[in-house]
This record gives structure tokens, sequence and C-alpha cells, in this order.
């Protein structure tokens, strides 16, 4: 048994019969692997974030302290406590909540751009090298700071810059080369600046400020965590009414900060900050598995029945046909991996380090979804080769595939992929689960066409094959090899259809985030509102409504109630809703349909609004198809829900930075009326401000002793700016997609060259062939090329909803579909050159 | 069109020469070959399997390069012709009958047969009116939709023959055409190439069938690449 056996394995694992399988195996796996090495590589790690934000990977401990709240001698005392406790620590303060008032608003209303003010004697010691004096010297004395250049620029090359907070203004003495915190403004302010900031009062302040406490410690310290946390607790002040006792704080903080530690290190493909998914690369891998098995599926077959006929036992046949496919694929991807893994090195030790501006992550290959991305390539190869042909040789030598109707599960799965693309994209749903789930339908809708591409092509051949005869003949070959073809249009298709989507995702994403802090305003309107909903806005809107040319401000309250312990909680919503995405669920309420239509005149139906509200009804913004809202109230600790009858409803349309804020809106005397729970005004609106009317309500507000981040209006959000592992992922996955796409279609072209020899011998000429050979190019190509980049296109716009705006920038995408068109269409013409067929003699035994 | 109405055809190879390299060894498959046949003829190429046969009527029909000697139809050189050129020929004057058939397995049988009228710009219909005359002169239009992976070898090879009947080239060159005949069957061919030949048109046909003897009107021994004997019919 052996014997044979061992015979019949060297027969199926002969070059002729797997080279061109292992190939494809050895690229894709590599390919994919590239992929997920260099977005590694490129995204920093736990420990690597923590080290870069607070500059030593020393251990360390903090708490919040209000500012103001510390005494003059208190954290020189703390230090001294600490240190003495603990030598080689260092103690500082750092807050991000103090900000220069000439920095422009985007420091201010939309803190994308975060000042980081560090303050004390021992923020030297604490960042060690990472910062190199430029010019001046370092902060010493109480008011001194000691700026980037970055932050220099920003406060346009001034000598002094003034606090918002408690209009102190401080001296500008050095500046420092900034490419430590290359994403953040960091200054060095000398000790007891912070204690003499005396912060606008509590009620006239737009939020708190607070700094925190930092303890360094050397990391052979490391043990001695708990014993600075008592140190610390029992030196400073003790917190408010309301905010935990500070032994509490402090472990809490240290349990985060190892949570942090302990993360997964390789963030590639996690969910959140960078949208790298890992779908994408193991689609890559899946294709490249799949056109290695077609290579070799139909050769094996042809052995199979041959064996079969000299007498070969079907069970050694099979079995050592099977060993065979686990050998390649096993052989084929560990060659991948490890012509990856020296590519990445190299790449390490030369490219990648200056594209990334930061410290590389470490390499780590031995992981989940490392093994997951082997594994699913392998199976895909292992199943899709003894899938068979079908039809070829003894039945049972493909019993997985023959009595398996495969296109029509392929139909069929390309359907529900495309149908579940939009369920999942479909308005409400994405609005409430997030980008998130936005991207699965975008990449649904990919598959989907991959899945459903090989009829795409065989109804372009249906459509074109009666126009001429080498069309028709062009459709016959190619229907004859549809499957290689199929697999071949479905890889043109993911190669388009990925980077499109992915690029829409990725920009918009960042769009999101930009317009979460920037686009909340609408133009020409002045928005009162507070972090914190306890502000008496009221008051706050009074001053802007008495600024000259001010209009009348609407006033909105929420559906909130204030617990036991004076916090504002949202108390009642729509019924239909679920749990909170990143739309918002919260209703508002307004005093009059008027109101509403002055406040938000970009809503659709405003006349039937009116009508509904006055109704008693609402207006609903979370385009839900269902009938009529009910409003459910609950309870603060228990879910005592309540239930109001079903209200007239009306759908209307509102942009999505509103419905990024409300859900809906209803009158108060209707929510009274349903003994509603109505909170504080929560905010007020003034439409139809022009902007001299913006500056001097900002001024007004200033003068008046408020932070004038009360009043908020409409920022220009700047271009986004992907991150680099993202725009590495982006780059790599499409140039890998491509160079599939490209040997696939050379590869498909190349099995119709034997057609090409027989029709020469039949006197078909040359000529003739090439107008067959481009016709089969354009069919290939155009289907992929139309397919995929209707593919991506769907895909962005089955989640556009999840994006208050799409951002697209046209010219990458011009970029990437350029390249597949020209690249494809190469490898095609090439490949499909039946004009330069050698007629070998090799041919006399076809 | 009916063969007799064709112009003459005149094919005359001149030491013809090749070598065939591989990594080991030399195979002389032709060497210095000279054979000249007109329409009307019927030349019969005996030969062991190994002696050159097929080298030979692919370097006729400009399917393979000569090492040396040139092959002249009507006079034109055919190796000076375009790769275009020589493929019109094949389709217009010299059809081959292939040994392994050369179907497209992707056509079906009809398909097949029209093919070569098709490429030429003969009009769907009497392309299809022609392949199915062919077909029905060999007996075989019952299987005209048949693919030619459902048909038996002996079928497959009468389909081959078909698809030269129905082009009616001027000279047919016929690579074992009863290798995988029955003698009933290869007699009805060679009655068939006979009466082709009789109507003006010039068949050379290599084989090793002692059948065609009967009827050839030449007879040429080949060996090791060699002509080796010419016999004239007529006994
Ligand atoms: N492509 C080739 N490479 C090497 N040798 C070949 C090739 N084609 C034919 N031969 C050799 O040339 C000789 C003549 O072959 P062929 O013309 O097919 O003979 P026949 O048709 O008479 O059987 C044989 O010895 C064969 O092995
Ligand atoms: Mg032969």
């Amino acid at each position: 048994m052996i014997r044979p056996v061992g015979f019949l394995l060297r027969t199926w694992l002969r070059p002729r019969l797997v080279g061109r399988s292992f190939a494809y195996l050895v690229v894709g796996s590599c390919l994919a692997m590239l992929v997920y090495g260099v977005v590694q590589s490129l995204t920093l790690t736990a420990a690597q974030q923590q080290q870069r934000d607070f500059g030593s990977s020393q251990s360390m401990s903090y708490d919040n302290v209000a500012l103001g709240s510390l005494g003059p001698d208190d954290l020189a005392r703390t230090r001294s406590a600490v240190q003495d406790g603990l030598p080689g620590s260092a103690v500082f303060l750092q807050t991000t909540q103090l900000r220069p008032d000439v920095l422009p608003p985007n420091f201010v209303q939309a803190p994308v751009d975060t000042v980081t003010f560090i303050e004390g004697a021992d923020y030297r010691q604490a960042f060690g090298d990472q910062v190199g004096l430029l010019r001046g010297r370092w902060a010493g004395a109480t008011g001194e700071v000691t700026v980037s250049e970055r932050i220099l620029d920003a406060i346009g090359g001034d000598d002094t810059l003034t606090i918002y907070s408690g209009r102190k203004t401080l001296k500008v003495v050095g500046v420092y080369q900034d490419d430590f915190a290359a994403d953040s403004y960091l200054l060095f302010a000398g000790e007891g600046t912070f204690e003499s900031i005396r912060p606008a009062s509590v009620d006239k302040s737009f939020q708190p400020v607070y700094a925190q406490v930092r303890v360094l410690m050397p990391t052979s310290a490391a043990s001695q965590v708990d014993e600075a946390l008592g140190i610390l607790a029992d030196q400073l002040p003790t917190l408010p009414d309301g905010q935990g006792t500070r032994p509490e704080n402090l472990s809490g903080n240290l349990a985060v900060r190892g949570t942090n530690q302990d993360g997964d290190s390789a963030a590639f493909g996690r969910e959140g900050d960078v949208i790298v998914s890992f779908g994408p690369p193991l689609i890559l891998l899946a294709g490249a598995a799949f056109l290695a098995a077609g290579q070799q599926r139909r050769r094996h077959e042809e052995v199979v029945h041959l064996l079969h006929r000299l007498g070969g036992r079907p069970s050694r046949v099979l079995l050592s046909r099977t060993a065979s496919y686990s050998i390649v694929a096993l052989m084929s991807l560990a060659a991948g991996t490890v012509v990856s893994i020296v590519v990445l090195l190299f790449a390490r030790a030369t490219a990648l380090p200056a594209v990334a501006g930061q410290p590389l992550a470490p390499l780590d290959i031995a992981n989940r979804q490392v093994a997951v991305l082997v594994a699913v390539g392998a199976l895909t190869y292992v199943v899709a080769t003894a899938a068979g042909d079908g039809g070829l040789g003894p039945r049972w030598a493909s019993a997985v595939g023959s009595k398996i109707p495969r296109h029509l599960i392929r139909r069929t799965a390309g359907v529900l992929a495309v149908l579940s693309a939009i369920r999942v994209g479909d308005r409400v749903e994405t609005a409430l689960a997030g980008p998130g789930d936005a991207r699965y339908a975008a990449y649904a809708m990919v598959a989907g066409f991959c899945l459903l591409a090989p009829d795409f092509l065989r109804v372009t051949m249906w459509l074109t094959s009666r126009s001429s005869l080498p069309l028709e003949v062009a459709s016959r070959l190619m229907q004859a090899n549809l499957p290689r073809f199929g697999a071949a249009v479905s890889l043109g298709v993911m190669t388009l259809g990925i980077p499109v989507a992915l690029l829409v995702h990725l920009d918009s994403e960042q769009g999101l985030t930009a317009s979460a802090r920037y686009g909340i305003v609408p133009e020409g309107q002045m928005w009162v509102q507070s972090s914190d909903t306890s502000r008496d806005i009221a008051t706050v809107a009074a001053v802007i409504g008495d600024t000259p040319g001010a209009t009348e401000g609407v006033a909105f309250r929420t559906l909130t109630r204030i617990d036991d312990q004076g916090v504002v909680a949202e108390a009642a919503r729509f019924s239909n809703i679920p749990g909170s995405g990143s739309y918002s669920t919260a209703v508002l309420t307004v005093d009059s349909a008027s109101d509403l239509a002055r406040a938000l005149p970009s809503l659709t139906r405003l006349e039937d609004a009116a009508r509904v509200l006055n109704e008693g009804g609402v207006v609903d913004f979370t385009s839900h198809d269902d009938d009529d809202q009910r409003l459910i109230t609950y309870g603060q600790a228990v879910p005592q829900e309540t239930e109001t009858p079903s209200l007239p409803t009306i759908q209307v349309e509102a942009s999505p930075q509103v419905q990024l804020q409300f859900a809906g809106v209803l009158l108060t005397s209707t929510a009274k009326g349903l003994d509603l729970p109505i909170g504080p005004v929560s905010r007020v609106i003034f439409p139809d401000m022009d902007a001299a009317t913006i500056t001097s309500a900002t001024r007004a507000l200033q003068d008046a002793g408020y932070d004038p981040e009360f009043g908020q209006y409409a920022q220009t959000p700047p271009e986004p700016v992907l991150p680099v592992n993202a725009v590495a992922f982006l780059l790599v996955m499409t140039l890998g997609s491509i160079i599939i796409l490209t040997i696939a279609i050379s590869e498909q072209a190349r099995a119709v060259s034997t057609s090409a020899k027989r029709l020469l011998a039949l006197g078909a000429p040359p000529r003739w062939l090439m107008k067959l050979n481009s016709a089969q190019a354009v069919q290939m190509v155009g289907v992929s090329f139309t397919a995929g980049l209707t593919s991506g296109l769907m895909a962005v716009i089955v989640s556009s909803h999840a994006y208050p705006a799409l951002v697209i920038h046209w010219v990458p995408i011009g970029a990437v579909t350029g390249t597949v068109l020209v690249l494809s269409t190469a490898a095609a013409g090439m490949a499909l050159r039946f004009n330069r067929v050698r007629l070998t003699e090799a041919f006399l035994f076809a | 069109m009916p063969p007799d109405q064709e112009p003459e055809i005149k094919i005359e190879c001149s030491d013809l020469s090749k070598t065939y390299r591989t990594a080991n060894e030399h195979v002389t498959a032709l060497a210095d070959v000279s054979l000249s046949v007109t329409s009307g003829e019927f030349v019969c190429i005996y030969g062991a399997s190994g002696s050159g046969k097929s080298t030979l009527l692919h370097t006729i029909a400009g399917l393979s390069d000569p090492d040396s000697g040139n092959v002249q139809v009507d006079d034109r050189d055919v190796f000076q012709l375009t790769r275009n050129e020589r493929a019109d020929l094949r389709r217009e004057r010299v059809g081959v009958i292939f040994q392994d058939h050369n179907l497209m397995a992707e056509l079906n049988v009809l398909e097949n047969v029209a093919l070569p009228l098709r490429v030429g710009g003969t009009r769907a219909s009497e392309a299809k009116t022609l392949a199915h005359q062919a077909l029905s002169r060999l007996g075989i239009d019952n299987l005209a939709v048949r693919s030619p992976s459902e048909l038996s070898g002996g079928q497959r090879q009468r389909v081959g023959i078909a698809r030269v009947l129905a082009s009616g080239q001027d000279a047919i060159l016929a690579d074992e055409p009863t290798g995988a005949l029955d003698s009933t069957n290869s007699e009805a061919l060679f009655i068939l190439l006979k009466a082709l030949s009789a109507d003006g048109a010039c068949v050379v046909v290599a084989t090793h069938d002692p059948l065609a003897r009967q009827f050839a009107t030449r007879t040429h021994t080949m060996i090791d690449g060699r002509i080796a004997m010419e016999k004239v019919a007529g006994r």
C-alpha cells in the first residue's frame, strides 16, 4: 500500500502538474503576508503608543486634580515625598485643557489639534533625550514656557501666549525640536505656572479644567507602583464630592494602563482607530488559491482518468492526490511566508522607517491572524482542487464536485452577499451600528460581485457573440473555459472594487472624525451648547442674544432627567431604536413648529412637519420606515420602561450632521401632555447669524467672563490625512491584487493558445486570430473593469449612510482604475498574441 | 464548388531536410526529400512509424519549417509567404487531414466542419449546408450536434475528413486517415479520396494501411526521413 501510494504521490507532485499552482500560492500568500506585515510594522503597539505619549517607557501613575485646586506648595511637596519613597522618579503636571487664545478655532472649538502643557522641574528628566533645545532656554520660572516650532508657528511667532482660562499671559523663552510629538502640540512650562492660572469659575467655563499629576518611575521600580499610589493619595488634595476617592481613582488608572499594555499588540484589522480590515487580504489569498486550484484541476482529473484505466485503485489514487494537494499547499504557503518575511525585513531595513516617521512595531509572525490567513489559503486551494472540473474522468474522481450544483451555490452566495450588503447598508441599521457594519456591507457587496462575475461574463459573451465570427468563436472558447475566465474576471472585480471601497471608506472615516468635531453647527448659525448638560445654557444664550445683530435664539430641551448624583441622563427615546451607535438617540423638544423651521431650515417637508407637530406628533430624523413612533421612558437604575401610545410620525430627511446629534423632535407641550421627562434647555440655536455678528458675540461671551467655547459656529474641516498604516494597507493591497490579476489574465489567456494552434493549422490566418484575441481581451478586461468599478461604487453607495458625508478623492481612485485598466489590458494583450504563437514541432504531437 | 471547376494544382518539394534536435540526440525526420504531385494524382506514402511522414505533410502545408529545401505550390514558394498567406493557402488550396484530428473541443461537430469556411468568409447558412453535405458523404450527419469528446476515435477521424471535404481544397494531405477506422470504413474512405482525385484533386496519403495501395497512382516509401522507393501504379 505504502509503496504504490509513494509512487503515485511522486507522480502527482511533478512540476508540470503542480508547478503553476505552487507559484500562485507562493505569490498569493506572500502578498497577503506582506499586507499584514507592512501594516503591522507601521501600527504602533500599545507599549509604543504609551512611550510616545509619555516619553519614557517607565512605569507611570497619575491622577486628576482640578486646576486651581492645588495649593502653592502641593506639587513640590508631593514631588519630594514621592522621590523620597521612589528615588529616580519624576513628578510633573500635564493637561490638554489649557489653550492659547490666539490659536485658530480648531484648537478650541474642535480640539483636533490638542495642546499639551507639561509643567514641573522634572519634565526634563522625564523626557530626557527625546526633546532637544533649538534656541532660547528651557522654561524654569513660573509663567515661562518653551514651545515647539509648530506652536510657535500657530501663535504667529509671538513671544507671549495668552491662555483662555483665567486670561493668563505666559512668556515664551525657548523653542525645542518637536519630532517627539509629531501629531500633538506640546509645550513645557516652568514650575508653578498651573497654580498661577485661576480658571474661569466653574459655571462660566465650558468644562472643568483638569490636570494630571504624573509620576514616572524607573523601570526597576515597577513593583513599587502601589507605594507610589499611596504617596500620591496622601499628598494630593482630596477630590470633590461625587468623584470617588484618590486610592480608587489611582488603582482604576493603573488597571486601565495595564489593559492598554496587555492589549493586542498587533493592531492589524482591529476595529476602531484605523479602518484596515482583515477581509481584503483574505479575499486576495482566497482568490490566489482558487486560481492555483484551477491551474491543475483539469490536468489532475486527466491523470486520475488515466491511472484508473491503467488499473490504479481509486482509494490509492485519491489518497495520493489529496496528499499531494496538502503538500503543495503547505510547502507553497510556507515558501510564501518565508519570502514575505525576507522582503519585509529588507523593507524594514531600508524603505519603511522613512515612510513611518515613527518606530516600527515589532514583527509578529506567529499569531492568530497569520494562522487564519494560512488556513484559509490552504483550505480554499485543497477544497477547490478536490472539487474537480466534473465531466472528466470517472465519477468518483471528482466525487466532491460532480453532484453539487456548483454554479447554483456560487450564484446563490453571490446574490445573498449583494442582498445582505444592501440590507446591512440600509440607512437605519447603519446609522445606528456605525461605520464598522457599513464596511462589512461594502465588502459583502464586492464579494457578491466577485461571485457573480462569471455570469456577467457569460451574459456579455451571449450578447456579443452574434455580431461577428471572431467574437462568436472567442465566446465559445471562453465559455468552454468559463470557470477559469470567470475566476480571472472575479479577481478583476476584486482588484478594483476593494481599493475603491477602501479609499472612500478611509477618507470618509477621517471625514467623520473631522465632522464630528467641525461639522456640528451649520454655516451661518451659532449654537450654544455645553459638553456638560448641567451648565445653565440659558444665561449664556442671553449674552449672545444681547449682541447687536443677533437673531432670536431657538431653545431645545432634551428628554432627560437628573439623577441622584446630579448627573443629567437621557430618559426617553424612540421605541424602535436599539442601542446607541455613532448617530444620536436624543429626542428634543421645541416650543413651536415655526421655531423648528427657523432653527433647522435644511429639513425636508417642513410644512407637513409643522402640521404633524401641531397634531401632537413627532418628527423623525432616523429614516426608519416603520409606522408611527412611540416613546419609551426608562428609569435610572432599574429599567422601569413605560411606553407612550404611537404618535403621528413624519419622516423628515435631516443632514447627517443633524442626525449625528438628534433622533427627532416633538413639541414641548406634547411632551408635557405625555408626561415625558423634560430636561433643562440643552441647546440654543441662533439662525441667520452673519460672520461679523458671530465674532462680536464670541467677544461678548469672553468679556462676560465665559469660555468662548460656549458659542459654537461652523468650522471648515481640514483635509483628512490618512494614517500611514492605512495608506500602506491600501497600496500593498492594491498592488497585490493587480499582480494577481495580471498573472491570472495572462495565465487564462495562455490556456487558449492551444486553440490558437489548432485554428492556425486549419487555415485561420494570424490576423483573424488577432481579432479573436482582441475580442477576448476586451471582453475579459471590459467585464472585470465595469463590474469592478460598479461593485466599488455600489459598495460605497450601500455604506454611504454610515458617514455624514462621503469623502471621495478621485485622483487616487482614478490612478488605481487607470493602472488596473492598463496593466490588465497589457497582460491580456501580451498573453493572447496569437500572431506570435510559434508553431513548434511539439504541435505535431499535440 | 465542384472540384472539377477548380484550377489545377501542382506541389513540388525539393531537397527538404529537417533534423529535430533534442537534449541527447539528433533525429533526422527528413533527408533530402524531393516530391512532386499534381491534380488528379493519388500519392501514397508508406513508412514505418517515426519515418517522417507527418513531418513531410506538415512541411508541405507550411506548418513546420524545413532546415533546408523548399516547397512550391503552383510555383509559389511556401516558405516565402507570410504567415497570413500560408494560412490562406491551407484554407483554400492545401487541406490537411490531421493524424490527431485537430478538432476544437469547444465546438460541436457541425461547427468544427464549418469553421474553415466561416473563417474564409462564407456565410453561416451556406457553410452549414456544405458542412452537412460533407458529413452526409461520410455517413455521420447524425452526429452533427455532438461535441468531439462524445465521439469514438473513428468518428472523430471522419469529422476531420469531412472538414476537408467541406472546404473543398485542391490538394488534400491526409495523415494516417484510416488509422482509427475499420476495414469497411477504410475502404470507403479510400474510394472517396480516389473519387476526389479523379475529379481533379491532388491527394497525398501518409499511411501504413496496405489497402491504400490499390487506389494509389503512385506510392513512395519513407525510411528514416528518406524517400526510398517510387512505384508507379498499374502493376
Ligand atoms: N517535436 C519533435 N521533437 C523531436 N523529435 C521529433 C519531433 N517531432 C517528430 N520527431 C521525430 O521525428 C521523427 C519523424 O516523426 P514523424 O514525422 O511524426 O513520423 P511518422 O509520422 O512517420 O510517424 C520521429 O523519429 C520523431 O520521433
Ligand atoms: Mg505520423
